[in-house]
């Protein structure tokens, strides 16, 4: 089964987005709200942190309710199905037993923390918040790209575009019959709630040069509780304490954490880390704080992982899968390897421990003397990449002055894992900035759109 | 009363004091420069603005008056002009943002915008850079959280008091926001500490307040 809409839902869809039209007033209004409240992604460039306008396209992209979903169940059943393998992973490892998934391939990801074995976060969820990127291919169905597990970023930026339509553009809202997405902020909140372990919710992030700064102010707005940085958090008596300016502490229940794995203890991970607390695995190990998301989550998220996921939905929940990966190759298996080294040149190739658009290579612009480079360093170390198929997938309208050109955009669509998981109805449409390019990823420069789920 | 960390304390006294010290020093000199050219002659107008930086310490002099409009207002590497310490305080805005409100910050944002669009100090684009700054005040008084409006009170009044002592504003005035200052302390939870009309003592206040916090 694929996620393939109803024909005159893709007809819909289709003839209203180039007819999307604001005028002159309206488009400048929109693009200077951006300015406006500093609606920024940072980049580094050369070293050097810049803090600049997430590039937006003021048409937004429309889901048809059909597509959003058959979009919503199998993204569901993905997340159930990846939760299900973590707490396998880190507990039982079932799934090693029977044969689904190679053992040493899982173990020597970089994503896997032996520290986290045994480890069961409270109420066994490790995937509170995920972001799954997809494409739709030119036919109409849907096909998953990436698992973002970890740290997934994204949801703010059309939250607050959607805000912005809706006091620059209002009568849009009578033409588009549009579900709500403004509950994020509290969905997150019930998020935390749900696994509290008593004490104060805190968003901490790693600070204000960190690419998705302005998604941790609104986020904790959003949710109404307090950004932390980690010198505000302290460990003491199995507990975490977020410190009053006047020296009061208070226990902390829930860190919804905007900071990698690897810096978040500097007593268990990296011991250079000025952006985590120490102590704090320890207490997190004992369940006496909720992580959000939990520890050791990027051996599901790695892009080798990526390629077992169905079969991980077929083990884990004895179902077909709804949603399809894209045409995948594993180096680390000696069969595909060869097919990949044999059509090099027309496929993508994938290093499993990168994100954000880094660690991507098309075969077809590569020179004959790249190709060979590439094919020796994927036989040197077949466990570190992955090929897919080129997927030839939708471009969307964009607004460029005043022509309208197409250009390829993705969805990262956002789940949240709390009382039940729940499929925030939008998303982050992401657009490569130049024509025929494929890399949609903020922080290779792309741009932004609001996803509008039509509700009727 | 509400929760907020030592370094979102610091961010928000120090915020307080560059907006305030952003939009005083421009007024001032408006007022200044009012007076002097009102005398009817630009070097009237020079001489108070020079008297005026002496008062504050700046070891600065000036040819003209346009050649001080604009280091006063637009310099970038003077730690006194106006656009230092606007984007100072943006640069603790930023980090705040989760406490303060979002129209508040698009207003510092557009106050900034402004400034740093400008090429020649053009006094009536200056004054709508202080209305955002004023603006953005309204904002957060309607809207912040008690301790977090507290705090940046706090700022607020010690930087009137340490511009007020430099430049000689009349006692009752000094007095009036050392008693505001006082008064602070059921919305700061913590002590006010008595302290004396002295510059040293007035900018020592926030660490004495909040030493253990520290």
């Amino acid at each position: 089964m694929t996620a393939e809409a109803p024909l005159f839902t893709q007809a819909l869809t289709r003839s209203l987005q180039p007819d999307f039209t604001l005028n002159a007033l309206q488009r400048d209004r929109l693009s200077r709200s951006f300015d406006r409240y500093a609606i920024t992604f940072g980049l580094y460039k050369n070293e050097i942190f810049q803090d600049r306008l997430f590039p937006f396209g003021v048409i937004p992209r429309l889901l048809g309710p059909w597509e959003y979903d058959t979009l919503e169940k199998g993204l569901k059943q993905r997340l159930e199905a990846l939760n299900l393998f973590l707490a396998d992973l880190y507990g039982a490892r079932r799934v090693f037993k029977d044969k689904i998934i190679p053992e040493d391939f899982v173990l020597r990801g970089a994503g896997y923390l032996k520290d986290c074995d045994g480890v069961v976060p409270p109420k066994g969820i490790y995937t509170h918040i995920a972001g799954i990127d997809l494409v739709q291919e030119n036919g109409g169905r849907w096909v998953i790209l990436e698992d973002n597990l970890r740290v997934p970023s994204g949801a703010s930026y059309p939250l607050i575009a959607r805000r912005t339509y809706r006091s620059v553009t209002p009568e849009l809202f009578d033409t588009f019959s549009v579900r709500d997405t403004r509950p994020y902020g509290q969905w997150l909140r019930e998020t935390l709630d749900h696994v509290n372990c008593g004490g104060l919710n805190i968003l901490l992030s790693p600070g204000r040069y960190n690419a998705a700064f302005f998604e941790h102010t609104l986020l904790a707005q959003e949710m109404g509780i307090r950004l932390a940085f980690a010198s505000d958090l302290s460990v003491e008596k199995d507990r975490v304490w977020y410190r009053n300016i006047d020296g009061e502490k208070f226990p902390v229940g829930a860190i919804y954490r905007r900071t990698n794995d690897e810096w978040l203890d500097p007593r268990v991970f990296r011991a250079d880390s000025q952006l985590g607390i120490p102590g704090l695995f320890e207490v997190y190990r004992k369940g006496g704080v909720a992580l959000l998301n939990a520890l050791g989550n990027g051996a599901a998220d790695d892009k080798g992982v990526y390629y077992f996921v169905p079969k991980l939905i077929r083990y884990y929940l004895g179902e077909t899968p709804i949603l399809d990966n894209a045409p995948t190759y594993l180096a680390a298996d000696d069969k595909e390897r060869r097919v990949i080294l044999e059509r090099l040149p027309k496929l993508v190739i994938k290093d499993v421990a990168e994100a954000g658009g880094y660690g991507v290579v098309f075969g077809d612009r590569l020179s004959r003397a790249e190709i060979k480079e590439w094919r020796a360093r994927i036989e040197a170390e077949p466990r570190r990449f992955i090929a897919q198929e080129v997927v030839d997938f939708r471009s969307l309208p964009v607004l460029q002055g005043d022509r309208v050109v197409y250009r390829k955009a993705d969805l990262r669509a956002f789940l949240l894992y709390g009382a039940d998981i729940r499929v925030w109805p939008g998303g982050l449409t992401r657009y490569a900035m130049d024509r025929g390019s494929r890399i949609v990823n903020s922080s290779q420069g792309g741009g932004f759109k609001d996803t509008w789920v039509l509700s009727r | 009363m509400g929760v907020v960390s030592l370094n979102k304390g610091q961010g928000l006294y120090w915020l307080a004091r560059y907006l305030t010290r952003a939009s005083r020093l421009s007024m001032e000199v408006y007022s200044a420069l009012d007076h002097g050219v009102g005398l009817g002659r630009a070097e009237e107008g020079l001489k108070a603005v020079q008297e005026f930086c002496d008062r504050l310490n700046i070891q600065a002099s000036f040819p003209n008056l346009v050649t001080f409009l604009q280091l006063w207002f637009l310099d970038r590497r003077q730690n006194w002009s106006v656009w230092h310490n606007l984007q100072r305080a943006y640069d603790n805005a930023l980090v705040l943002r989760d406490i303060l409100p979002l129209e508040g910050f698009a207003s510092l944002r557009e106050g900034m915008n402004l400034l740093d669009s400008l090429t020649h100090p053009d006094l009536m684009v200056l004054r709508e850079v202080v209305q955002d700054i004023y603006a953005f005040w309204g904002w957060f008084e309607e809207e912040a959280e008690t301790l977090a409006f507290t705090l940046a009170r706090f700022g607020r009044l010690v930087e009137n008091l340490d511009l007020g002592l430099r430049l000689d504003w009349p006692r009752a005035r000094l007095e009036f926001w050392q008693s505001q200052l006082r008064g602070l302390e059921a919305g700061l939870g913590v002590p006010v500490p008595a302290f004396e009309l002295k510059l040293d003592e007035v900018n020592s206040l926030f660490e004495r307040c909040f030493a253990e916090g520290s």
